[in-house]
């Protein structure tokens, strides 16, 4: 008499095993990389997302990976100063996805031109920088174009993960 | 990279935390227990999430977090000395119905708990009736009756 199995050994169930133990492998592998990329920086914080954008009139740093909600800084440091100001013009549509938390340090002056909204500082010893705290308020992507001192526009460009 | 980092450190201190104040310190014995569980994973939320409150950072919070749970099981399974330094081992504290004191001293368990379990279990009234007590890893104590 062959010794009786329980009903939960059918060959079947075990095809079916061996199939979701491949899988769960393979998952395993996906959350792995996962955490690798995320450790990196690709989902914000971290080496990947770092960026700068450089010209003649100055640099930006940036974060390329945003996340809803949570702050990030633009920080602009002018190469030089024509009469003691610094100007930063920034297109209102970007601004239009965040919410300016503060400027550090305060701008002198602050308006529009068209389409775009000029800070005026007055000028720090050289090399100091501008920050810019701003906190997503839309997803995905956003572009911005950013001119210091009247130089050639640098384009800055991010993500903002939900 | 932050989102990765917070909740494995969190994961570790709450590993070594646990483990340090032995196995019985959140068996669930007690309602107080269970209450204390819910008031440490309150204090815990914080450290975890900081003030990300994006969708993102919670997923990665939550691979951390299993994905190191993953990880100890396969440690455990490939070293047997990782599996007793994290998971202990099970220990006999009562001995054809005679209590072990020395050890259910140092494992904080007293008579009490034993019949306890004896009278949830298998309904049982007095110590002679148990043949074996054996305080299990999840600090739960298992009766073998005579």
């Amino acid at each position: 008499m062959k010794p009786s199995r329980p009903q939960e050994d059918r060959e079947a169930d075990l095809i079916f095993h061996r199939k979701e133990w491949r899988i769960q492998r393979i998952g395993w592998v996906l959350v792995a990389l996962f955490l690798a990329v995320a450790l990196g920086g690709l989902f914000g914080n971290g080496p990947l997302s770092r960026a700068h954008a450089d010209g003649a009139a100055g640099r930006i740093e940036y974060e390329r990976f945003l996340r809803y909600g949570l702050s990030t800084d633009l920080v602009i440091t002018p190469a030089g100063a024509a009469h003691g100001v610094n100007r930063i013009e920034i297109d209102t549509e970007y601004l239009e996805a965040f919410r300016v938390e503060h400027i550090t340090p305060e701008p002198a002056a602050a308006r529009m031109t068209g389409t775009r909204l000029l800070y005026e500082f007055a000028s720090a010893a050289p090399g100091a920088s501008i920050s810019i705290s701003i906190r997503p308020q839309r997803l995905w992507r956003h572009r911005a174009s950013i001119t210091i001192d009247g130089g050639a526009p640098l384009e800055i460009s991010q993500l903002t993960y939900p | 990279m932050e989102s990765v980092i917070r909740p494995a450190l969190v994961y570790l201190f709450v590993l070594v935390l646990l483990r340090l104040t032995g196995k019985r310190t959140l068996a669930q014995i007690t309602t107080f227990d269970f209450v204390l569980l819910l008031i440490i994973s309150e204090a815990t939320q914080q450290a975890l999430i900081g003030e990300d409150n994006s969708m993102i950072n919670s997923a990665i919070v939550v691979a951390t977090l299993v994905g190191l749970n993953v990880l100890m099981s396969l440690l455990k399974q490939r070293w047997p000395w990782v599996d007793r330094l994290l998971d202990d081992v099970p220990i006999v504290i009562v001995e054809n119905g005679k209590p072990l004191k020395d050890r259910m001293d140092k494992v904080r368990v007293d008579e009490d708990d034993v019949l306890d379990a004896a009278r949830q279990i298998h309904g049982l009234e007095r110590m002679d009736q148990i043949r074996h007590a054996i305080l299990e890893r999840d600090g739960q104590i298992s009766i073998i009756p005579r």
